[in-house]
Parts: structure tokens; sequence; C-alpha cells
């Protein structure tokens, strides 16, 4: 069997008894209390599996909105309709270089777009404007440069002190 | 050879490398989100690759529009060589720098 061809690998087990174990390409870590015996060991692992399948699903939105297993379900009705604030997106879109605009609103977009699945419409918004709050320096930043901002300032120094 | 890299330009190119060939903004955040544990604004990353990109260390390329990006392409990065040998010199230093140095929790 491949490296690549293993379902379940156990990477490390670490000092306070915490297995890391890949499944496919994902990596968890497992709690598993000292003094488990095998069958809990085994236990342990079989729950994170089965958690991590739950999670796939989720994020691959294969259930319905009753929480039912629906193999149908992917691309459901809120995937059209799922769009990020728009005030924030016009923030972006005016600060951020011409070139790279589209990928940077395209990226956040996707991470809006993931977080929604995994956390909740409401929490995805949050984290989106949270992520254009922390852009907002560097963002600012740049622009006042691209415009020449800190060229005039300069030279307006300059000018009054006589240089 | 420079070895004035900053260290968000290590990172951002580290984890480009661990990327490749698929580097591109959320792949990038993602890497470092779990390497370093700490979120790094996307902002920062793309003002980051802009620098880097005007100084020849990395080349963008555009890739296509999906619909769970709005419509929007990725836009894909690699490291020139230019790039990679500016990192080597960068990290080469760090490595002499550190060499022999006693620091208390390291690992390495």
């Amino acid at each position: 069997m491949t490296e690549q061809e293993k379902l379940i690998e156990i990477l490390e087990i670490q000092q306070d008894g915490r297995l890391r174990v890949r499944f496919g390409d994902k990596e968890r870590l497992i709690e598993v209390p000292p003094g488990a015996g095998r069958n809990d060991l085994l236990m342990h692992i079989h729950g994170a599996l089965e958690r991590q399948i739950l999670v796939e699903l989720k994020e691959a939105r294969r259930f319905k909105g009753d929480g039912l297993y629906d193999p149908a379900a992917k691309a459901a009705d809120r995937t059209g309709t799922l769009a990020p604030p728009a005030f924030a997106e016009r923030v972006i879109s005016f600060l951020a270089p011409k070139n790279s605009v589209q990928a940077l609103l395209g990226d956040l977009h996707e991470m809006f777009r993931k977080n929604a699945d995994r956390l909740g419409e409401q929490e995805a918004r949050r984290k989106y404007r949270m992520q254009v709050a922390a852009s907002l320096v560097p963002l600012l930043w740049h622009w006042l440069k691209r415009i020449g901002f800190f060229t005039v300032l300069v030279d307006y120094f300059r000018s009054k002190l006589g240089l | 050879m420079t070895t004035t890299l900053k260290q968000t330009e290590q990172v951002v190119m580290l984890a480009i490398l661990r990327k490749q060939p698929d580097a591109y903004g959320v792949s990038i955040y993602e890497e470092l989100e779990k390497r370093l544990d700490k979120e790094v604004p996307m902002a920062t990353i793309y003002a980051t690759l802009e620098t880097l990109e005007k100084k020849g260390f990395v080349k963008s390329k555009r890739g296509l529009a999906t619909a769970e990006r709005g419509g929007r392409a990725k836009m894909f990065f690699e490291i020139t060589g230019k790039g990679q040998a500016a990192l080597n010199a960068s990290l080469s230093a760090l490595d002499r720098l550190r060499a022999g140095t006693k620091l208390a929790g390291a690992t390495a």
C-alpha cells in the first residue's frame, strides 16, 4: 500500500497521549484518555473518523435544511443567493490595487462561502467583516502610496521649510 | 544576492512553495493559518505578493472564474528562479545567525 492509498495514518503519538491522525488529506488530533483499553482506543479513532465524514458531507452540502442526508442536495437553494456583505466588498473594491482586486474579492468570497457552510451565514458575515477590517490598514497604506500621497506630503514640507 | 527579505515575504514565499502548483490567495492564507497558527489578513498577503512580483521573485497567472468565487478568477502564484535564490540566501543568513545559539524551548 502506498502512502497516498492509506486512508488512516497515525502521524504522531504526543506526550499528553493525543494522537495526530491523518484521514485522507486532513489531519486531526484525537484525545485518548491515558489507560484506555484497545477497544476504547479504536472507538475514539472511529468516532473521530465519523465526525470527519459528517464534516466532509456538510462541506459538500449533502444535507437538506431539515438536516437529513440528501445525495442530490449539492449546490442547494442557498448557494445562489448567499452573498458577502456588500459594503465590505465596496471598501475592498475601492482600496485594493486594480490588477489584483478581482482575485482578492474572489478569495474573500470563496472563504465566505466555506465559512457559511461550516459555521453558518451569520458567523461567515462576521468573519468577512473582520477580514475586511484587518485588511483596512495595509490596503489604506498601499492606496496612499499608490496615489502618491507621501510624495505630496514630502514636497509640502520641503516647500514650507524652504529645502 | 540580496538577503533583505522581510519576514512576511519569507513566510508568504514558503507558503507558495508548499502549495505549488495550487498557490492562490485562499490556499496561501490557509497554509499560513495552519502553520503559523494565526490569521494573516488577506490584504497583507496580496500586498506582499505585489511587492514580491515587482521584485521579480514571484510571477502570477490568472485562472478560470468560478461561481463559488462570485464569478471571479483565481490568481495563481509561483516562485521564480530569482525568488528561490533570494529566499534561499535569506533563510541561510538566518540559519548562520542562529547556529550555535541556545534558545529556551527551541526544538531545532
